[in-house]
């Protein structure tokens, strides 16, 4: 009798608890707490180390930089950068010279950071030179962008709450630069605890820690697992809404829509295009919509066979059913990119895009190519983006009914890079985004023959040249004029095979507001508050 | 065969039964097949079972029951393939380890322990990674993987049956090894052999299947149950149940089939088992 009771317990239990897993569960996370999933955990904390979707959220949340873009409202409710408006953050005002080589920051007095100390230019030149020691993301800022050669001649503290940087020709990013989150600046005071003979700028500290003026600082960082922001109470902007921001990995997307149907995440990040079309019109929960700055192509590997031929990678881009893969992918949340510039950065123009779902014409140009009969050729995807698996699979039967046989390899994500960084993989997927909103500085990122990131090996004298005049050139109609026939140029040159924008949406409770959206696309914790109800 | 003999046999008659829809899939599948198992359809995507797509369609729009079948076509060949070789290489490979017990035979059981010391999943992962993600590779692991399971079975079989008089008898009437092995032993130490290998088409297909949803087997958009399994397994929070349940069920049902089968056949091979006069 007794092991009867006892099982039956048993089973009410069970379905007791199965049950539960039907219902929603609410939200147990404070008001002043936000729980956040997301794909991954930062790779590391360091502002030098490369960046990633991963590692922009981090630092923009963790960082604090000199200057930053105003807001302005935006479509949808969310604000919005206006790039035309430069504010100063960390550094209250900022002269340009006239001939814009050079930037003196007059920084913010009183400002102290999470752990308690104050900002000086002490900070920002060890910051500096720090940067230009580790020969990482601040150096290749500086020296590729800004042309800086002598760190001594460039980087100069003029007292204690002013610096200047000094650069050997103008240049039209000189102000702009600044805004970017992976240039922030430290706390030197607790950097300078941490350094070791064989580590002298505490890379190993820091990343797993983090020492900035920023809103928030690291109080628990797990990697693959948990990363912990506290508030800081000192920060110079007010104390942030959210105490806590709880990030959790996980890495599958339909867990993380799971969790943010059932309530136990406030925001889920990086969901399918699918799955945010059925979070959409769900109850208690809301999707964040920006056409942002991503561009999504297939790179062809310009250097090799049949690639080389203009030809060829035309006739490419008109086997893409572009409106099919809109409808069916994105439900129509993308739009089709028409250019290699991001279409909300000035400078961008569509009217060169001349591409269809165009069979005809594709095999007349295959053919013309030397390839009447089409060729054998192998695309790579990463392991674990279901979009472009799905994107690839229509490409392969699209691009076949002009004979062109699409081997498709699904590569896990470091192999990938691997492979087409040392151009062994023939076509690839690449989504990308600049954070600086310039034409010249997203075509030199990609367009540049001299660029490390020209993955393609895309190569135009003409290109070359116009993109490094623009990025000397201060006349911005001059400069917008050189991007015109840049992507004129590119556009018939078709490096790649362009497709989308799919832009950034962000799923939330709809307890969850104040969602704003910057040029790194990841979130900024300090504009997010949290309610009781929607 | 009569109609009895079925009737009396209900497991041989279902596990036939499915062998022999796996054939049929297999030699006609592109008369049986409604759609082409691999072109897109992205107009078509995620469409749930209707009267022109009987088991609906994955999210590219490729109809569900037509990858089923030709999946058949790869599952089922790569996995008889891999365990016919596997059972063509272990059952000699064990025959002459069990008769010679020299060095070589020893350092060839500790292979065959090294193989088997690591979990079946994660060694074929690992070959594969190493091999390349090819079909056939797929098949070359999985007999690298069987190969010590033959060859065990008829090891073990043939060191019992070495000691035994019928082989002192032969010796004494003037036979070599290789009579004795091939004439005496190997007919005697096969039944373990023969029932494992429809055992072990079963855990292939399961294996093959396994390595393609984790990604580490075909490549899309290759029709293979385990890798419709995989596609469709993310579409299943959004109520997306069609994708991964078919395949999932080919695979029981094909699994099902060689489990029966094998079962069968131990009985049939095993006078202890089998009534007089009923096995045949």
């Amino acid at each position: 009798m007794r092991d009867r009771l006892l099982a039956a317990a048993t089973v009410s239990l069970c379905l007791g608890a199965t049950l539960r897993v039907g219902a929603p569960a609410l939200a147990q996370s404070p008001l002043n707490t936000l729980v956040v999933a997301g794909p991954r955990t930062p790779e590391s904390l360091d502002q030098e180390y490369p960046p990633t979707e991963a590692t922009h959220e981090a630092r923009r949340n963790i960082y604090e930089r000199l200057l930053a873009y105003g807001m302005k409202p935006g479509p949808g409710g969310i604000s919005v950068e206006d790039f035309g408006k430069i504010e100063g953050r960390l550094a209250e005002s900022y002269d340009l010279a006239p001939d814009d080589t050079s930037i003196t920051f007059h920084l913010r007095h009183g400002v102290k950071s999470s752990l308690g100390n104050p900002l000086t230019a002490d900070d920002v030149m060890w910051t500096f030179q720090r940067g230009w020691n580790l020969k990482a993301t601040f150096h290749w800022y500086m020296t590729q962008v800004l042309k800086i050669t002598d760190p001594d001649q460039a980087f100069h503290k003029i007292d204690d709450y002013t610096v200047r940087v000094s650069l050997p020709q103008p240049s039209p990013l000189l102000a702009r630069l600044w805004v970017n989150n992976d240039l922030g600046i430290l706390d030197a005071t607790e950097m300078k605890k941490h350094v070791t003979s064989d580590d002298p700028w505490g890379s190993r500290w820091l990343a797993t820690h983090s020492a900035s003026f920023a809103p928030y600082g690291i109080t628990q960082f797990s990697p693959g697992q948990t990363v912990i922001y506290q508030a800081n109470p000192n920060y110079y902007r007010g104390t942030p809404h959210l105490a806590r921001i709880v990030f959790r990995e996980m890495p599958n997307s339909s867990n993380r829509t799971a969790a943010l149907e059932a309530g136990s995440v406030d925001v889920a990040e990086w969901l399918q295009p699918r799955e945010l079309n059925l979070l959409r019109n769900m109850p208690g929960v809301r999707i964040w919509k920006v056409f942002g700055n991503y561009i999504a192509r297939v790179e062809m590997n310009n250097a090799s066979k049949p690639f080389t031929d203009v030809r060829v990678r035309q006739a490419l881009n008109d086997l893409v059913p572009r409106d099919e893969i809109l409808k069916s992918v994105f439900f129509n949340t993308a739009r089709i990119t028409k250019s290699p510039i991001s279409e909300i950065y000035p400078g961008y123009t569509p009217a060169y895009f001349n591409y269809s779902d165009d069979v005809a014409k594709a095999k007349a140009l295959l053919a013309a190519a030397g390839y009447p009969n089409g060729f054998k050729t192998t695309l790579g995807y990463p392991t674990g983006d279901e979009v472009e698996e799905e994107v690839a699979v229509i490409l392969k039967t699209a691009f076949a009914r002009a004979g062109v046989d699409v081997e498709l390899d699904k590569l896990p994500a470091s192999t990938l890079v691997e492979r087409y960084t040392k151009g062994t993989m023939p076509m690839y997927f690449f989504r990308d985004m600049a954070i600086v909103p310039d034409a010249a500085y997203v075509a030199n990122l990609w367009l540049n023959s001299a660029s490390l990131i020209d993955y393609s090996h895309f190569h135009d004298p003409e290109v070359d040249s116009l993109i490094n005049q623009a990025l000397t050139s201060t006349d911005e109609t001059k400069r917008i004029a050189e991007m015109t026939r840049v992507q004129q140029i590119v556009m018939q040159q078709a490096p790649w095979v362009f497709l989308f924008n799919p832009g950034y949406q962000l799923a939330t409770r709809s307890t969850v507001h104040g969602y704003s959206w910057y040029t790194p696309n990841g979130n900024t914790w300090y504009d997010f508050s949290k309610s009781a109800t929607p | 065969m009569t109609f009895r003999f079925w009737l009396r046999r209900p497991a041989a008659t279902l596990g036939a039964a499915l062998l022999l829809l796996q054939v049929i899939a297999i030699v006609f599948a592109g008369m049986l097949a409604p759609y082409s198992p691999t072109m897109a359809d992205p107009l078509h995507s995620l469409e749930p079972p209707s009267w022109q797509h009987p088991l609906g369609t994955d999210v590219s729009g490729m109809d569900v029951l037509s990858r089923i079948i030709f999946a058949t076509r790869i599952n089922l060949l790569v996995s008889i393939t891999a365990v016919a070789a596997a059972f063509l290489i272990g059952v000699p490979v064990g025959l002459l380890i069990g008769f010679y017990r020299t060095i070589a035979s020893t350092l060839v059981m500790r292979l065959f322990d090294f193989i088997q010391s690591f979990p079946v999943f994660v060694l074929g992962m690992a070959l594969v990674s190493v091999l390349g993600q090819e079909i056939w590779n797929v098949a070359l692991v999985l007999a690298i993987l069987f190969v010590p399971v033959f060859a065990r079975l008829v090891r073990a079989e043939v060191l019992s049956l070495r000691e035994r008089p019928f082989i002192s008898a032969a010796r004494c009437s003037g036979a070599g090894d290789i009579s004795v092995m091939f004439r005496h032993i190997l007919p005697n130490a096969m039944t373990p052999a023969l029932v494992q290998l429809s055992i072990s088409i079963g855990m292939a297909i399961l294996l093959t299947a396994g390595l393609s949803f984790i990604g580490a087997g075909v490549r899309m958009p290759t029709p293979e149950w385990g890798l419709m399994v995989s596609s469709g397994a993310q579409q299943l929070i959004l109520g997306v149940w069609w994708v991964s349940l078919f395949p999932g069920i080919a695979i029981v049902l094909a699994v099902l089939c060689f489990a029966l089968l094998g079962d069968q056949l131990r009985i049939f091979l095993d006078p202890t088992k089998r009534a007089p006069g009923k096995a045949r």
